[in-house]
Formats: structure tokens, C-alpha cells, sequence
């Protein structure tokens, strides 16, 4: 990982999180919508590119193809996506941890 | 119902096709500046226009992505993609943050970059001929090409500013921007007209001609976007 990859936006964020689970595009929007009580909502210019982005730096990867129905592909996350979002979640509990030093001077 | 419209500027075009669609006109294709336009339920459809990295198509992978987001593919045009979405369909913009708003102008400038450098190396090969060769007809297409790459020029200082006002936000208060005070265009005009001034003892007078002519679009350039950047 190069330092180029954190912090992560805030929908790439999202959108990794939302890929725990196997999920196609428009469940992704609705995933991130549902996590932050409708205060994300993720255009689809803006996941389109992040999808195209994240699976070529393999941190998602298609998980499925449903072709029996309207064509859906599915995404997952992959190890290297974790290991960027662990990389990420530890940057921001750092960030909070030393927040509570405003609180000890109170 | 047919129009004809030049854009450049594919945020005044978004906006006119919403407009019209308010109206009740549905934009249903576009072919080389015609708009064709079919009856709709007043506000049925929201536009917006995408910009893509193939010319003239959309890949297949991209169709589906859209199609599952109940967004409709109406025309690729160049590197434009034409989208529509019923508005009773919930809200409809492309770009939602600003880092992708911001990869997306730049894409945009890019392009225009290249079209504007394209156009006055034309522009130069015509006005060469027009004034060399004494081809008529050169200096009639330089007349043209010295139109589009003044547009074009124009909409590269245009997104020029849109990305700077993206980029500011991006940066939020870790950075206060720098604005050169003059424009570079000035200096790269200078430069080459002093080039043309140097010249003229090899009395290669038609070469002095074009590097002057394009000295002095370029000073142009440079003295709006100075007077711009000075508001």
C-alpha cells in the first residue's frame, strides 16, 4: 500500500463497507444510504468510477454474474481492500483517541 | 420537434435539456448539433451528461451499471454520454462528491486541451497556406479554425476555473490558493511574438505571419484570463 491510498474518501469508505457482503451497484447506493441515515447518497457517476478504480486496484473483485435475469454483477471485497480499510479505521481511531486530549484540560 | 444548438459547455447544455424538459420536450437523440425532441409529461425526465473514455460508445459495462440505476442511455456523442432519468424516479446527479466532481472536469479539460492545440496547429497550417500558397479557401478555414480555438480556449480557462473552485474546496483550510496575478499565456505570446520579431531579417515573411498571428491570439488569451483572474 502507498501512502497515496489513506484517508480514503468518504465513498470509497462506504462503499468498502457496503462490500462485505456480495452487493451489485444499485444495492450499493441503497447499503450507504441505509448506513448513514440518507446522508450519503452516492451518484452513479461518482460509484461508477470508484468501482472501476477499486477493482483495478484489486480491492474489490466480481463476485458474480446473474445472467439468467437482468444482468447484475455482483462485487465483493477482497483481502487487499480489508487490509486498506483496517489501514484506514486505525488512522481514524487514532484520530479520535487523541480528540479526548481537548477533553482532558476541561 | 428538432433544434439546433452548439454547446460546449456540457453544464449550460444539461441545463437547457432540463429546461426544455420542464417544458415538456424530451430530448431523444442528437446528431451533430441537432437536438431531437419528442413530447413529454411536463418535468417527466432530469438530464445530465457524462463524459466517457471511448469515443462515440459506451461500454456494455457501463450500459447495465445505469440501466440497474433506472438510468437510460439517450446518446453518445464523441466522448459525451446523454443520460436521462425519470424524475418521479428520485433524484438524479452523476457527480455526488468532490474529488470525483473534481476527476471528472479535469477529464473534460483534458480533452479540450488537446482539441485547442489540435485547432492552432490546423489553424497555423492553414493561414500557411492561405498566405504562402496563396490558397484563398486556407485563409477562409483559418477564419473558422481561429473561431473554434478561441471557443475551445475559452472553455479550457472556463473549467480552469470550476477546477480551482473544486480544488479549493477539496484543499478546505490546509491551503489558501495562489493565483498567478498574470497569465502565462502572456508570456508564452511575448515569447513567441519576439521570436517572429527576430526572425524578420531572414525574410521569411509568411512564417513571421503565423508565429505573429499566433503571438497574438495567444496575448488575448492571456489578457481575459488575466482580467478574470483579477475579479
Amino acid at each position: 500500500m502507498t501512502d497515496k491510498d489513506t484517508p480514503l474518501t468518504e465513498a470509497v469508505y462506504y462503499i468498502l463497507l457496503a462490500l462485505r457482503k456480495p452487493n451489485h451497484g444499485y444495492g450499493i447506493i441503497q447499503e450507504v444510504e441505509r448506513l448513514t441515515g440518507g446522508r450519503v447518497t452516492l451518484g452513479a457517476g461518482t460509484l461508477y468510477g470508484a468501482i472501476q478504480t477499486l477493482e483495478k486496484k484489486m480491492w474489490i473483485e466480481i463476485y458474480s454474474v446473474d445472467t439468467a435475469s437482468r444482468k447484475k454483477k455482483e462485487y465483493v471485497i477482497t483481502d487487499r481492500g480489508r487490509a486498506a480499510f483496517e489501514a484506514e479505521r486505525a488512522r481514524l481511531e487514532e484520530l479520535l483517541k487523541n480528540a479526548e486530549l481537548l477533553e482532558e484540560l476541561l | 420537434m428538432r433544434k439546433f444548438r452548439l454547446y460546449l459547455d456540457k453544464d449550460k447544455e444539461t441545463a437547457w435539456l432540463n429546461e426544455m424538459s420542464a417544458q415538456g420536450w424530451a430530448a431523444k437523440g442528437f446528431f451533430a448539433g441537432f437536438y431531437q425532441f419528442e413530447a413529454c409529461e411536463k418535468g417527466e425526465y432530469v438530464y445530465q451528461i457524462d463524459f466517457g473514455t471511448k469515443l462515440f460508445a459506451a461500454s456494455e459495462d457501463y450500459r447495465e451499471f445505469m440501466q440497474e440505476a433506472g438510468i437510460e442511455l439517450v446518446q453518445t456523442w464523441g466522448y459525451w454520454i446523454i443520460l436521462r432519468k425519470k424524475a418521479a424516479e428520485g433524484n438524479f446527479e452523476l457527480y455526488t462528491d468532490v474529488p470525483s466532481r473534481l476527476a471528472h472536469y479535469k477529464k473534460i479539460r483534458r480533452m479540450f486541451k488537446v482539441v485547442t492545440i489540435f485547432e492552432l496547429v490546423c489553424l497555423l497550417f492553414e493561414l500557411y497556406l492561405g498566405f504562402v500558397n496563396g490558397v484563398r479557401l486556407g485563409l477562409v478555414s483559418a477564419l473558422l479554425l481561429g473561431a473554434i480555438f478561441v471557443a475551445c480556449m475559452n472553455m479550457v480557462i472556463q473549467l480552469n476555473d470550476r477546477i480551482g473552485q473544486l480544488q479549493e474546496q477539496m484543499d478546505g483550510i490546509g491551503r489558501v490558493r495562489q493565483r498567478r496575478t498574470v497569465s502565462g499565456l502572456i508570456v508564452s505570446g511575448l515569447l513567441i511574438n519576439s521570436l517572429a520579431i527576430m526572425i524578420e531579417d531572414a525574410a521569411v515573411h509568411p512564417v513571421k505571419w503565423v508565429l505573429q498571428i499566433a503571438a497574438f491570439l495567444l496575448m488575448l488569451c492571456g489578457l481575459v484570463q488575466t482580467c478574470r483572474n483579477r475579479k
